[in-house]
């Protein structure tokens, strides 16, 4: 069920939000030893939050959006109680938090229901969904599969029909990519624009938080949820609350639509495929270029390591046997990467914002690939593209990065491609998630983007 | 399917042309050489066996920066460390 459906159920009488939380449970202790997506549940809290809800429709009170609607979080989000591990087996040394992240306090003003934390990759350095210290979270379309990451227990926990929906976080593409390769829809909104309040950091200067969810309805409907202006996350834009949900029905109407050329022009079928598929249902028959991303995306790989590098110094000096190495070797070489060089990246990035801001004189949204390929097997070191063999690790972000880097707001719309869904990013002008949300929905309509059910769950 | 393709060439593109002389992607051994200086200035503890690794990265990362070296930039250039959308 989607979470739209979940909170009419309960609105309607037809379903308690004791029960919907118990299923909840029960479908996560039914099917999450294989897919490995939850690191924590937290059932006395969602119990009592149930009851609460139960009590108030008793009572005829008015209920919120997301009543009785249960999601989980990327355990990067602080949990009241729990300490915060970010996917690291450092962190479970941290004394609990004291406080819930931000944005697990208004969802939860809106009616749903924490049921626990979510397996990332560590420290969210990560593109695949592996982690040594928790075991990779598996895709449901195809368990011997990647989720993609960092944040793969958000992506595995709603294609496996787990929870409705689930917070990730997106530095260079990490909820981009496992929406890809779990067939989902994701939404990084734009920079600044949802808080980061008591979550975990990774690349300060990049880092954004957002759902992942079966519809781009439920996209919206969290979403709406969850803006607003928060003086504890210094970043976060002093702008009100620009509600999306009420807007999703307008349709394409006049929306100026291209492809993006160049760059991200994909050399293999499937996300080629893909793009094709979207543009061709939305009439879109121009191409665009979007200047220097290749450089773009180098300059978001610098920045990335040396404020990564920064933040984990203390812990590299004191338990660097503790990281999974993969992480390590990169953080202690971010380190060592000169201050002139990351300087320029940002002089760059200025550049590159406002180059890539005047395209959007002449479109509203630009179609690119989320990946370069569906899902890869776990523990797959490379993958084609094109002639070339290339490192999977480094490379799965290759189309996300030069977005992020300038805080574009990005909806990924799943194409359901057979054997396996891959995604497609629409992109929109800084602030105008609306757009890209639009589109998505208007896809989901003609059928042309669908949250495809995993075959077990089909059965 | 036909696209068309939107021109878009500006003042400050064409200003912001690549240098004649980017910095070339270091060595092997150079990088191999910095690796190693490099965790004792910051009092790294770094085991031997972790050496190559912390090299293939560095160099991985020298090649990035190669392309970020080679873009001219003019010298009013503002960085964007605190990034506004």
């Amino acid at each position: 069920m989607t979470a739209g459906d979940t909170a009419a159920a309960f609105a309607s009488g037809r379903a308690s939000a004791a029960s919907i939380v118990e299923a909840a449970f029960a479908r996560i202790r039914a099917r999450d030893p294989l897919i490995n997506s939850f690191t924590a549940l937290v059932e006395e809290r969602a119990r009592l939050r149930a009851h609460a809800l139960d009590d108030a429709r008793a009572r005829a009170e008015p209920l919120p959006p997301l009543a009785a609607v249960p999601f989980a979080v990327k355990n990067l989000f602080d949990i009241t109680g729990l300490p915060t591990v970010a996917g690291s087996k450092i962190n479970r040394d941290a004394p609990p938090a004291v406080r819930d992240a931000t944005l697990i306090e208004r969802l939860e003003a809106a009616g749903a229901i924490l049921v626990g934390a979510l397996n990332m990759g560590e420290y969210a350095y990560d593109f695949t969904g592996e982690n040594v210290h928790d075991g990779p979270a598996r895709n449901p379309h195809d368990l011997a599969r990647m989720t993609g990451g960092s944040s793969s227990g958000s992506a595995a926990a709603v294609a496996g029909g787990l929870v409705p929906f689930a917070l990730g976080s997106d530095t260079n593409g990490s909820i981009r990519v496992p929406s890809s390769l779990c067939g989902l829809f994701g939404l990084k909104p734009t920079y600044g624009r949802l808080s980061r309040a008591r979550t975990f950091p990774f690349s300060a200067s990049f880092d954004h938080v957002g759902p992942i969810a079966r519809s781009a309805r439920d996209l919206a409907t969290t979403y709406d949820a969850m803006q607003g202006y928060d003086a504890d996350d210094p970043v976060c834009a002093e702008r009100n609350a620009e509600p999306v949900t009420s807007v999703l029905d307008r349709g394409l109407d006049g929306l100026r639509i291209a492809v993006a050329g160049g760059y991200f022009k994909c050399r293999a079928a499937e996300p080629v495929c893909a793009v094709d598929r979207i543009a061709v249902a939305l009439g879109a028959n121009r191409d665009i270029e979007i200047p220097e991303a290749e450089r773009a995306r180098s300059a978001a790989y610098i920045i990335t390591a040396s404020e990564a590098a920064s933040l984990h110094l203390p812990r590299l000096r004191t338990r660097a046997k503790d990281f999974d190495p993969a992480t390590r070797d990169r953080l202690i070489a971010g380190a060592m990467l000169p201050a002139s060089l990351v300087a320029k990246a940002q002089k760059f990035r200025r550049w590159y914002q406002q180059e890539v801001r005047k395209l959007f004189a002449e479109v509203d949204a630009i179609l690119a690939p989320a990946t370069p390929c569906p899902a890869p097997l776990i523990g797959q070191q490379t993958f084609k593209l094109g002639d070339s063999e290339l490192p999977l690790r480094a490379n799965l972000g290759i189309y996300t990065q030069p977005i992020s880097f300038i805080g574009l707001p990005v909806v990924v719309a799943p194409v359901p491609l057979s054997p396996l869904p891959i995604g497609v990013q629409i992109i929109a002008a800084p602030w105008r998630e609306d757009v890209a949300l639009r589109i998505a929905h208007a896809l989901e309509q003609q059928g042309v983007a669908a949250a495809q059910r995993p075959p077990a769950q089909q059965r | 399917m036909t696209r068309k393709r939107l021109s878009r060439k500006t003042k400050s593109a064409r200003r912001a042309r690549p240098s004649a002389r980017p910095l070339r992607s270091r060595k092997p051994d150079d990088v191999s050489a910095l690796a190693a200086a490099g965790v004792k200035a910051l009092a790294l503890p770094v085991e031997p066996a972790w050496h190559a690794a912390i090299v293939f990265n560095l160099q991985l990362l020298f090649k990035h920066a190669a392309l970020i070296d080679g873009f001219a930039l003019p010298d009013e250039s503002e960085p964007a460390p605190v990034f506004r959308a």
